[in-house]
């Protein structure tokens, strides 16, 4: 673009300044799930509601609700954390493919 | 209310009435700055500076840094440093400018080391001329005092939101007393307000400030382009409204003096253009038709402006008080540059170096400088000159 | 001393304040860390971060933080959170202020401006999350690199098998010099983390707390293991977890007897070739730094301002 327009009608303010101002939208936007090459399993029965894995997930990738525990799958790496620090051994791992 | 000021107590002052409402002041000393930190220490201990936090620091490094992160959150910030502390903030002068914080910087010129010197020079503050600041000369101190308060309206406007360099000659200007008009606060207040930004951290809003990109790196440079670019016509804008506030006009894009008809233009930057005035004056009496212009901003680099003062002109010395080693003078291209539009007969360009180190230009050498550039008329080649080359 | 304000991981708060869909390796120590002292400090933060691995949890446009977060050159965190809380406080608003540092920054490159924030005694607590080398660029030595490790600048090879051959800087007692609150912490030991993190708010000056992150890409383990080599390296004295509050030395996490650090040395790609000189050699200066620790528990440390 020649400098006589962008001058004219190219300057977008704020939005030209390398600032975010959306607070937590990588987890909309951002699908680090795809590096995953194994996954966690939740295997409710032998869970204590510690919730320790909540806890120390790296990539807040695991809530807790009444039913119990579920993983964004969008998000989560794979790293198994959470399958480590289970002191039930109730999160296993498996391939991811 | 007229006062009698040096030029470091006139920035002190300067900064007094802009940052009355609150502000926040980071401070270190080198000479010939060292006034200006006292100044306003004094102040804040007198109980002058109510809302402002001042607050020493280890070193010039630590003061830009101290300085961007206040401007972060929205706080009005000034500071002032000189030759090798400014060089020392080097890093930080483009992260200040890429993160769009409207800090005021008074800078003190001096010589650079090696080898060491005390005494005015302009390779300093040239030297930072790539780091996306705006840069505005003073050539004496009540315009060391008019600039800094016209600083901050152009910084803070929201179409510009670029840090502002005021420059004054060290010793020259920083340590001699002038008369200075001092306005009134409530002027001043009216003048500058208090800042408003939306870029900001507060607590309502959380932002992350100066974010690592990967391919929109070319779209923030060029958005940071634009914004110095238009900062041209928020200085029109600002120096009309200062008129109006203050009663002191300005041009800053071009300070021409006597070039309408002028055959001979000398073209200059800092103290040394109020001895450079006189000159034209007493020159004019004697019929020679020379005339000056006086560089007030490097940074946007107002190459129309300049172009239209200098091209009916027959000789054009630029007075470079400033060299790159193994090139010559800095502003020299840049005036050249300027005049390459001009459709033959241009006027031909010539290099005088000269108060490298502080060596004061006296009437004398200034007049010198004209008779010189007068010859090349005759000749038709431009001259590179040096003043000052013996050891003494 | 006041009452611990969290007695166990059940008291901790929820409210994840660093969210996912960063881009930190799988299994990073450091994000576990951050979100540690994000739910204890809350949504009112303000974080100055220098060049380190942290710099690229927010990449244009996407930000996983709901706190705000500025970045700038890599030594210069401290002052400017000095910046920081001047500019709050010249315009009476109040938010916590804190330094996110990586060791490579605050050992090396920043800690002459580290000292002077805090013989300031500035309202900010810096937080150090120590990975013992440069992570960012790849694993390259740092003074908190220690002794037998081998980084990419400290590599084994014919004529010198032990990788790095200095030790690590003793930078608490660096910091405690300057007579403000320094801490170690550990990722396997949360609750103590967050005690310290009250105490260093309370405080209302500055402090100084470094957390130790295992780094599963430049140590070279698996990243399940993470948080387990926190643990371990509390349980065999490299990293042990003490604090020093009003100039007097109080170990937070008391052993018996160290365990062994053969284990901990197998089990990382770092440590596992070093020769069984540099193991016993490395075990000695764990051993002696924790005996001279028990020595000095409970003990005033002398500061002269």
């Amino acid at each position: 673009m020649n400098e006589k327009d962008l001058l004219e009608k190219g300057y977008k303010g704020i939005k030209g300044i390398p600032i975010i101002q959306d607070p937590g939208n990588s987890e909309r936007n951002s699908a680090t799930g795809l590096w995953r090459i194994k996954r966690p399993v939740f295997n409710g029965t032998q869970c204590s509601k510690c919730k320790l894995c909540f806890m120390f997930c790296p990539d807040s990738a695991i809530s807790w609700s009444e039913e119990g525990l579920t993983f964004n799958m969008n998000t989560c790496k794979g790293c198994m954390i959470c399958a480590e620090e289970c002191p039930q051994k109730a999160i296993s791992e498996v391939d991811e493919r | 209310m007229k006062k009698i000021l040096t030029g470091n107590k006139t920035a002190a002052v300067a900064a007094g009435l802009a940052l009355k409402k609150g502000g926040v002041i980071p401070m270190y000393p080198i000479t010939p700055q060292t006034e200006i930190v006292e100044e306003i220490a004094k102040m804040k201990a007198d109980g002058e500076l109510p809302n402002t936090v001042v607050k020493n620091m280890d070193s010039e490094f630590s003061v830009m840094s101290m300085a961007m992160g206040a401007a972060a959150v929205g706080a009005r910030v000034f500071t002032a440093t000189s030759s090798q502390g400014f060089l020392l903030m080097h890093e930080l002068l483009y992260i200040a400018s890429g993160q769009r914080h409207p800090i005021v910087m008074v800078n003190v010129s001096r010589g650079l080391s090696a080898p060491i010197t005390l005494w005015s020079d302009h390779n300093d503050f040239l030297g930072a001329m790539q780091t996306g600041w705006i840069m505005m000369h003073a050539q004496d101190n009540q315009e060391v005092l008019d600039m800094t308060l016209m600083a901050f309206k152009i910084a803070e406007d929201p179409r510009v939101l670029l840090p502002v360099l005021v420059n004054m000659d060290g010793y020259i200007l920083s340590f001699t007393d002038e008369i200075v008009d001092v306005p009134d606060q409530e002027i001043v207040n009216k003048f500058l307000g208090e800042r408003k930004s939306e870029h900001t951290i507060t607590p309502d809003r959380p932002t992350v400030v100066g974010t690592p990109v990967l391919p929109e790196y070319s779209y923030f440079r060029t958005q940071h382009h634009i914004a110095a670019r238009n900062a041209m016509q928020v200085i029109k804008e600002v120096q009309d409204e200062f008129y109006g506030l203050f009663g002191r006009r300005y041009n800053l894009l071009a300070d021409e003096f006597m070039t309408s008809d002028a055959e001979i233009i000398l073209v200059t930057q800092g103290a040394m253009s109020t001895t450079a005035r006189e000159v034209v004056m007493e020159m004019r009496d004697d019929g020679a038709k020379v005339g000056l212009l006086r560089l007030s901003l490097i940074r946007p680099w107002p190459e129309e402006e300049i172009r239209n003062v200098l091209c009916r002109a027959k000789a054009v010395g630029v007075v470079d008080k400033n060299i790159a080693p193994g090139k010559g003078g800095i502003m020299y291209d840049e005036i050249r540059g300027a005049l390459y539009p001009v459709k033959d007969p241009r006027p031909i360009v010539s290099s005088i170096i000269a108060g490298l180190g502080g060596n004061p230009q006296t009437k004398k050498k200034i007049r010198a400088m004209f008779e010189k550039l007068a010859k090349t008329t005759e000749t038709g080649e431009a001259i590179v000159e040096f003043n000052d080359v013996e050891a003494i | 001393m006041a009452d611990k304000k969290y007695k166990n991981i059940k008291d901790l708060p929820t409210e994840d304040i660093l969210r996912g869909g960063h881009l930190a390796c799988a299994g990073c120590g450091m994000t576990i860390a951050l979100k540690f002292c994000l739910r204890v400090l809350g949504k009112n933060t303000v974080i100055a971060n220098p060049a380190s691995c942290s710099t690229l949890l927010p990449l244009y446009p996407n930000s996983p933080l709901l706190c705000s977060w500025m970045h700038n050159a890599m030594e210069n965190a401290a002052p400017t959170a000095i910046g920081i809380r001047s500019g709050l406080d010249a315009q009476r608003k109040d938010m916590n202020v804190i330094c996110w540092a990586g060791d490579g920054s605050t050992y090396d490159m920043a800690i002459g401006a580290i000292s002077f924030a805090a013989h300031s005694d500035e309202n900010i607590i810096f937080f150090c999350y120590n990975n013992q080398l440069y992570g960012n660029t790849g694993g390259q030595w740092a003074s908190s690199s220690p002794y037998g490790s081998s980084t990419t600048t400290t590599p084994r090879g014919k004529e010198n098998a032990f990788g790095n051959l200095s030790p690590t800087k003793d930078i608490m007692r660096i910091m405690a010099a300057h007579g403000v609150y320094v801490a170690t912490a550990s990722i396997s030991d949360p609750v103590d983390l967050a005690n310290k993190i009250e105490k260093a708010k309370a405080r209302k000056g500055f402090s100084y707390i470094e957390i130790l992150v295992p780094c599963t890409t430049n140590w070279k383990f698996d990243p399940r293991y993470t948080v387990k080599f926190a643990r371990e390296a509390v349980k065999n004295g490299m990293w042990p977890l003490f604090e020093i509050e009003n100039g007097i030395l109080t170990i937070n996490r008391k052993f018996k007897e160290l365990k062994p650090i053969n284990d901990f040395l197998k089990e990382q790609g770092r440590f596992k070739e070093l020769p069984e000189e540099g193991a016993k050699k490395l075990q000695e200066m764990v051993s002696k730094k924790w005996k001279d620790l028990c020595e000095d528990d409970g003990k005033p440390i002398r500061i002269y301002p």
